[in-house]
């Protein structure tokens, strides 16, 4: 660890006398660029929405994090290093503190002729990520960078092979477990028609280090053992397995397009992994049943998406089935840490407040999904949105269901009006680990209205109302809720907002008035300022923001609600 | 086409490792384990775990701390702490709140669990951990790794 952090030091330090340098003598072709992201919370405790009992309402009121880039190109040469803090951050934990800074990423490219040579900390995916993805979601604090050597080699303009190794990220740490992977990548254009081919293989593998494997064995020696007769005859093998160390992934896929016609399919299949089954049952020793334990099986994913567009009229229609496909650095890492790989979601990306708010988690353990999206444009000033979606779990047990309509009308260049309606259904019990909870059933109509005053000056207002279905009488979750919102932006550089969440009907896990024991009906206020000029981007924001879950490419985690104030600053240099 | 091919077969050989020399699974099974005597011990381990009442996991952890009690003997020792906001409220099933100000206190000071039951082991920050807080399903093989280090005195 010191030796890595001596490592980072000496590249810093390198990067920055590189730069010094390149500016002194200003080189033709050389070119620096960067960003960076800093958001500053103040935390007003505020025990009547539940946002205390946490490190930072508690007593250290304040918590920022930043992520400051910095990129030189210089004739095929590539360096970039990455500055990262967290103080009393919350994106790692939402309950806990979490304080630390440092080098986050650093690497070195070079293109040599037909090779490439990547080494540091390096992104990249295989086919559509089902095997393999290293990326970044910061929202979540999810940095599954690989730290280690990448190649890449052109065979021909259209033909690529890759191959890497190296140890997952992890903050600014390294899983122990090791990875090697290799994909070929290819483009095939038949002459003759408009038909195109992207054919793709890759393979992952990952061994488990000895720290990994022994803190498994040890637990695997507390699970049940086989059972003999007195004969010595094997009655019950018990729930132990022989673990392995090693677990290999493989992929195929290709894009197909024709014309108006996009074809994309993917089939995966990973050899023999040790997985936490949330749903197994096992004997403990002192004879009572416990759920959840760990299990060695294969897993397979099947996926495709097939698209058409043509003369105003897009549909699309996605399949996904994926049977025990959980990888990760380390077996025991749980919830969204350590994942080595990412599932296409099959569900809409919704951004409206309300809409989003019982977004689809995606399951690795099992689910069947299926995706419908229809988009028609009648003329210049009308457009029609129908999307569908249905994920069941491996057992057929309904997980989610979304049907949405959305009407898109434009008047001129004066206003326009988005309006629609959602209806969903939504396995709280399982998407979001609340066990017992009963189904969430809502129906959640909105509109969008956006009014062009002159050239510089709009303003916009947005409506959503939920409700939800009662279940035996009792109104689950947080109840039905009204949203409203009014923007008024003066372009280019200013634009003020004004919001609120207001909890109408009380639900089951609303927030009790403390004087009456009465379900209370909170309001959850937000005022943005936001201030742009060129590319910087400055925002200030006051918010109440109710307990829900924080979704990103259908990775979702629960968090907290949150009171205060927020500072952010984006830069692009 | 042939650097390709060559290519190809060394990808194809760098995956295909001998075959693996497995770890040694036992398992347990009743009657095999028991208490240890204070002489053998090597080394105390203490694990503090965060419940609740109306937690419907819990009861999985107090199963798998009851087990991990009876493998391990004295040597290990087992602390259960309602803490949770959540999960230690009183309702109609339940009139006891075991909470207690200590016991919040812990939990606040020994981080925040993601989910509940979580365990604190020899209250250690483990090698590529984040947090003080175990999952259930980390806590026997912690446990079994702080025992295996040698005390410093006996």
């Amino acid at each position: 660890m010191k030796i890595q952090k001596l490592l980072n030091s000496i590249f810093v330090t390198s990067c920055l006398l590189l730069v010094t340098w390149s500016a002194t003598f200003s080189q033709e072709g050389a070119r620096i660029s960067g960003n960076l992201e800093l958001n500053a919370n103040f935390f007003v405790r505020d025990s009547s929405i539940n946002a205390f009992n946490t490190p930072q309402y508690d007593r250290q009121l304040y918590g920022a994090d930043a992520w400051l880039n910095m990129n030189y190109n210089y004739k095929g040469f590539d360096v970039g290093v990455r500055f990262d803090m967290f103080q009393n951050s919350y994106l790692l934990n939402p309950s806990d503190s979490y304080t630390a800074q440092g080098v986050g990423n650093w690497y070195v490219q070079k293109s040599i002729n037909k090779l490439g040579i990547t080494g540091g900390y390096f992104y990249d995916i295989i086919g559509s990520g089902i095997i393999f993805r290293a990326y970044e979601s910061r929202p979540l604090a999810i940095d599954q960078a690989l730290y280690g050597i990448r190649l890449t080699y052109d065979f021909s303009d259209n033909w690529r092979l890759k191959g890497f190794t190296g140890r997952q990220k992890k903050q600014f740490d390294l899983y122990e477990s090791n990875f090697r992977g290799a994909s070929i990548d290819g483009f095939v254009s038949i002459d003759s028609s408009k038909v195109t081919l992207a054919p793709g293989f890759g393979v992952v593998s990952r061994t488990l280090d000895d720290n990994t494997m022994n803190n498994l064995v040890a637990t695997l020696n507390t699970y049940r053992g086989p059972t003999y007769d007195p004969n010595g005859v094997l009655i019950d093998k018990g729930d132990i397995f022989t673990p392995k160390y090693s677990t290999y992934a493989f992929s195929v896929y290709n894009t197909l397009t024709a014309g108006p016609f996009s074809w994309y399919v993917e089939g995966a299949y990973k050899t023999k992994d040790v997985l936490n089954d949330p749903l197994e049952p096992r004997e403990t020793i002192s004879g009572d049943t416990i759920i959840g334990r760990f299990v060695q099986k294969t897993g397979t994913v099947l996926y495709t998406s097939i698209s058409y567009a043509k003369n105003g009229l897009g549909i699309t229609l996605e399949g996904k089935q994926t049977k025990n496909f959980d990888f990760r650095t380390r077996p025991q890492a749980e919830g969204i840490q350590g994942l080595v790989h990412f599932l296409p979601p099959t569900t809409r990306v919704n951004t409206y407040r309300m809409l989003a708010r019982y977004a689809y988690n995606i399951q690795f353990i099992g689910e069947t999904a299926v995706q419908a999206d229809i988009r028609y444009r009648f003329n210049k000033s009308l457009t029609v949105n129908v999307n569908f979606s249905n994920i069941g779990d491996r057992n057929s047990k309904e997980l989610y269901r979304e049907g949405y309509l959305e009407f898109y009308y434009k008047y001129q260049r004066k206003w326009t009006l988005t309006a629609g309606a959602q209806y969903q259904e939504y396995n709280q019990d399982v998407l979001q680990g609340k066990p017992g909870v009963p189904f969430v059933t809502s129906f959640t109509p909105y509109f969008d209205f956006l009014y062009k005053m002159t050239k510089k000056n709009s303003i916009r207002f947005e409506g959503q109302y939920m409700s939800l279905e009662e279940v035996k009488g009792v109104l689950g979750d947080y109840g039905n809720w009204a949203f409203g919102l009014v923007e008024y932006s003066i372009a280019p550089n200013w634009t003020f907002t004004l919001s609120d969440m207001y909890n109408i009907k009380p639900g089951k896990l609303s927030p009790e008035d403390t004087s009456t024991g009465k379900k209370e009906k909170k309001h959850y206020p937000r005022f943005d300022i936001y201030y742009s000029y060129k590319t910087n981007r400055f925002s200030l924001s006051y918010v109440k923001q109710v307990e829900g879950i924080v979704c990103s490419g259908g990775i979702c985690r629960l968090e907290p609600a949150f009171s205060g104030v927020k500072v952010s600053v984006n830069s692009t240099f | 086409m042939n650097r390709l091919l060559f290519f190809l077969t060394l990808i194809v050989f760098s995956f295909s490792a001998c075959e693996e020399i497995p770890p040694l699974v036992t398992g347990s099974t009743p009657g095999n384990t028991g208490p240890t005597p204070p002489s053998d011990q090597l080394r105390q381990v203490v694990i503090e775990e965060f419940t609740g009442v109306a937690c419907v996991q819990c009861p999985s952890g107090s199963a798998i701390i009851r087990d991990l009690v009876a493998i391990h003997g004295q040597q290990l020792i087992a602390i259960s702490i309602h803490s949770s906001e959540n999960f230690s409220v009183t309702t109609p099933h339940n009139q006891y709140d075991f909470r207690t100000v200590e016991g919040d206190a812990l939990n606040n000071y020994l981080g925040g669990p993601l989910g509940f039951p979580s365990a604190v082991v020899n209250r250690k920050l483990f090698d590529g951990r984040s947090s003080l807080q175990l999952g259930k399903n980390e806590w026997p093989g912690f446990v079994a790794e702080e025992k295996a280090i040698r005390p410093k005195l006996n």
